[in-house]
């Protein structure tokens, strides 16, 4: 059995400092001395991670807040940033260094994609973390990512349409 | 008192709750909120505690709290106690002088278990002011190195100036034979040392053995859960993980019910919990989340 460590509105804040992170990377990734197409690319994952950042924050709504009295303001926000800390993200100066390295848009989606697929093993290790009953909410944030992931695919899918190369399903993982 | 705990006389309870004096030899102001003040029995005699325990202190007309011992048992002629000023008592203790006496009770509760954390690897991980009861244990380990293992300590406060015992972090830094990671999560303009809560180097920059480590956990409640986290994480299992808990004492011994966790009195039964004794305890919401209440 798992540990209830923690509440899955917990897991919502980690969730929403995971997009916020990832909205640094992939907006140090635009700016970075990218062909205009890798910008594209990374503006649009920028953009998916905003909508997340909204639809968790909605889905945090909905239940009960728990809190534990801070021996300073802003001390569970630290933990929380302690605790997604690079395990999805890099920092965003070393967004910039590979995006200034990456060839060319395809790389760029391939990247984001890898990335997206860090975040759901975080969440899969997460729902380890709540309770039973409290788990299919985190399923809910790994459909979400599915989601971001087979946008993504259909961007590079997009991104290829003049060549011979057929759009390809996300490979199926379990939740 | 009789076997099952209870008082058999009413004449028992004076002698239950009288304190001794102390008299204080030295204070001295460690950080804003906080100071240390090295006392002294009136009677001299050594109070034979174990780290991690506690006296209950009282100074008349402003009450009574617990405060954990912050030397060693190693150190018999005196001993050591960091108050932070947060209430009435407390602040009447940082008002005190060498010469001043306070009344105090104890040694009390269950502290660390170190007969059994001899010859293994240990982990001290302390946020802010927990990093006071855990001086006792570290200072003892000091003082008795050879029967200890690895001695690893991560320490986190909020920022530089709320650095506990500075000169012992520089000495503890400086011995070869202890592994020391110091963080601050607000740093100043002239820290260089590390940023962060104290579980980004524990997970980034710990490599332990799990079978052979007792990790202690002491500091603020939003930090345990955090800890346990990554302590689990790299392969510790509940049984080698200590937490030292708060909650509000009044008697301190066991016998009005004031600190109790579920069927556990704080008190008595703790501070000082193995992560075990802890599993199924809904009260002890530092350690497990709780249920949610639409459950
Ligand atoms: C085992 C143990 C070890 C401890 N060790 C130390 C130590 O080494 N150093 C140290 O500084 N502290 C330590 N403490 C904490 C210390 O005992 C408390 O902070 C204690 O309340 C201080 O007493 P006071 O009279 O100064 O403050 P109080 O007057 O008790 O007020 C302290 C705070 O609690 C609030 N408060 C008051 N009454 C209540 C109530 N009924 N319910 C909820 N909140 C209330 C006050 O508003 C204030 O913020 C320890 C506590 C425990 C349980
Ligand atoms: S404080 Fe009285 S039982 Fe613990």
């Amino acid at each position: 059995m798992g540990k209830p460590l923690f509440q899955a509105a917990e897991i919502l804040d980690m969730a929403i400092e995971i997009e916020r992170q990832g909205l640094a990377f992939y907006s140090g990734c635009a700016a970075a001395r990218a062909t205009e197409s890798v910008a594209t690319v990374f503006e649009y994952a920028a953009e998916e991670e905003r909508r997340h950042i909204e639809t968790f924050s909605k889905m945090k709504r909905d239940l009960a807040e728990y809190t534990i009295p801070e021996s300073y303001p802003g001390e569970t926000r630290s933990y929380v940033r302690g605790f997604v800390g690079t395990r999805v993200f890099q920092s965003v100066d070393e967004a910039t260094c590979s995006a200034e390295e990456m060839a060319d848009e395809l790389e760029a989606v391939e990247k984001a994609v890898e990335l997206e697929h860090g975040a759901i093993s975080f969440y899969t290790g997460a729902k380890e973390l709540v309770r039973e009953s409290e788990r299919e909410i985190i399923d809910e944030i790994i459909a979400e990512e599915h989601q971001h992931i087979r946008n993504l695919l259909r961007l590079k899918h997009d991104l290829t349409a003049g060549s011979d190369e057929e759009p390809q399903d996300e490979p199926h993982s379990e939740v | 008192m009789s076997e099952t705990g209870h008082l058999d006389h009413p004449e028992d309870i004076t002698a239950f709750y009288q304190p001794v004096m102390a008299r204080v030899i030295t204070k001295q102001r460690l950080t804003e909120m906080m100071v240390l003040l090295r006392l002294q029995l009136d009677s001299a005699e050594p109070l034979d505690h174990n780290p991690g325990e506690f006296l209950q202190i009282s100074l008349p007309g402003y009450g009574e709290a617990p405060i954990s011992f912050c030397s060693s048992p190693t150190q018999t002629k005196s001993f050591e106690l960091c108050v932070a000023a947060v209430g009435n008592l407390s602040e009447a203790m940082h008002d005190l002088r060498p010469g001043d006496f306070l009344g105090v009770r104890g040694p009390y509760g269950h502290g660390f278990p170190i007969e059994e954390m001899r010859d293994r690897d240990i982990l001290c991980v302390a946020g802010g002011i927990g990093l006071a009861p855990l001086r006792s244990l570290i200072k003892y380990v000091a003082d008795r190195r050879p029967e200890f293992e690895r001695m690893v300590l991560v320490y986190g406060a909020r920022m530089p100036d709320e650095q506990l015992f500075k000169d012992d972090l520089d000495v503890w830094d400086a011995r070869e034979d202890f592994e020391t990671l110091y963080t601050v999560d607000e740093p100043d303009d002239q820290w260089t040392g590390r940023t962060g809560v104290v579980t980004e180097p524990l997970r980034e920059e710990v490599q332990i053995n799990p079978e052979r480590t007792t990790a202690v956990v002491v500091g603020p409640p939003v930090m345990y859960r955090f800890v346990a986290a990554e302590l689990l994480e790299k392969g510790m299992s509940e049984e080698n993980i200590l937490f030292s808990l708060e909650r509000r004492f009044k008697c301190g011994m066991g016998k009005c019910g004031h600190c109790q966790l579920n069927d556990l009195y704080v008190c008595q039964d703790g501070p000082v919990f193995r992560y075990t004794d802890l599993i199924g305890r809904s009260e002890a919401i530092e350690v497990w989340a709780p249920e949610d209440e639409r459950e």
